[in-house]
């Protein structure tokens, strides 16, 4: 028996031949004892795997599983086109230090510029206080802006004049500071 | 750690270095200079202990008052530590009693034969000029000129 005829003994059993040649197999099998044989032995075997086949079943629908595929599908073609929105996310992450790094330094800044850098003639001049100590003495004070200056000017306070007249007092400050 | 998180630690660590920095700022020695200057009309020569100021100071005095001449009489460097006091004799009878203060201020007392005579508190940095000044005889002027060096 060849291969040819056992193929079309298999066809047989599963029912795949047209009935012309259902006929025609029929006759040889009712001829042949060999063939007989394989037919008898293909229709046990069938019987064994359509009884016996292990039917497994999983808990989840297909639909389940095709929305998981569909997912991918959509993520892969995203990743595609990702690389210019993953770099304009990587410099987003970015954007709050440098943003806080940034008031930060405008803050310090200021800071320092309204404590030991604060150029004369800012809001903080009129900070000065001057004191006179002496009840003989008077000061005032003025600032130069030009020069970078502050000065304090010191001058003897004039007395009332007395009804009688006194002998000429030498200046105070003359030899008060001990320039000459 | 995310972006996030990491900008309000350097935010809130750069906050705490601005705190601490007007007192970090001075929490050191005030280096000063203080000049006692006699300023004059007169063109003659001045007496021998006289120096003549530097021609960038007293063009300086120049521009702000009105005498032709300035001439150096006593020259003191010192130091002033952070938060203290420190006390300068300019001639025999002048001192100035200079204290560091919080922030960018001095305290700066004048002391004519041991009085006090006058005291100011005012802001006080490098390149500014705090000046003490009063009339002399024979229409001229004394100054006591301090500068942070």
């Amino acid at each position: 028996m060849n291969l040819e005829l056992q193929l079309e003994l298999q066809a047989y059993v599963d029912g795949e031949l047209p009935a012309r040649q259902t006929r025609r197999v029929e006759k040889l099998i009712a001829a042949d004892p060999e063939a007989r044989a394989l037919v008898a032995e293909l229709r046990a075997t069938r019987s064994y795997l359509v009884g016996n086949e292990p039917e497994y079943s999983v808990p989840e629908s297909r639909e389940f599983y095709w929305s998981r595929i569909e997912r991918e599908i959509t993520r892969a073609e995203a990743a595609a086109t990702g690389p210019t929105r993953q770099a304009a996310f990587h410099w987003r992450r970015w954007l709050a230090p440098l943003g806080g790094l940034a008031a930060a330094l405008v803050l310090g800044l200021i800071t320092l510029h309204s404590t030991d850098y604060a150029p004369l003639g800012s809001s903080l001049n009129h900070l000065a206080e001057v004191e006179n100590a002496s009840e003989h003495m008077g000061s005032f004070s003025f600032r130069s802006q030009a020069e970078n200056m502050f000065v304090v000017w010191i001058y003897e306070k004039v007395e009332a004049v007395p009804t009688e007249p006194e002998p000429q007092v030498r200046p105070v400050l003359n030899d008060d500071m001990g320039v000459q | 750690m995310n972006g996030i998180q990491m900008g309000r630690i350097l935010f809130l660590g750069c906050l705490l270095t601005m705190a601490c920095a007007p007192v970090a700022t001075r929490a050191e020695d005030l280096k000063l200079e203080a000049r006692l200057i006699w300023g004059t009309n007169d063109d003659t020569p001045p007496p021998q202990e006289c120096k003549k100021l530097d021609d960038e100071t007293a063009k300086k005095l120049t521009n702000v008052f009105k005498w032709k001449h300035y001439y150096q009489i006593s020259k003191v460097l010192t130091n002033v530590p952070s938060r203290g006091t420190a006390r300068i004799q300019m001639s025999k009878v002048c001192e100035i009693e200079i204290t560091e203060l919080q922030g960018a201020k001095v305290e700066v007392s004048l002391f004519g034969k041991g009085k006090k005579v006058n005291k100011t508190v005012e802001n006080f940095s490098k390149g500014s000029f705090f000046t003490l000044g009063g009339d002399d005889k024979n229409d001229t002027a004394w100054f006591v000129l301090v500068t942070q060096l």
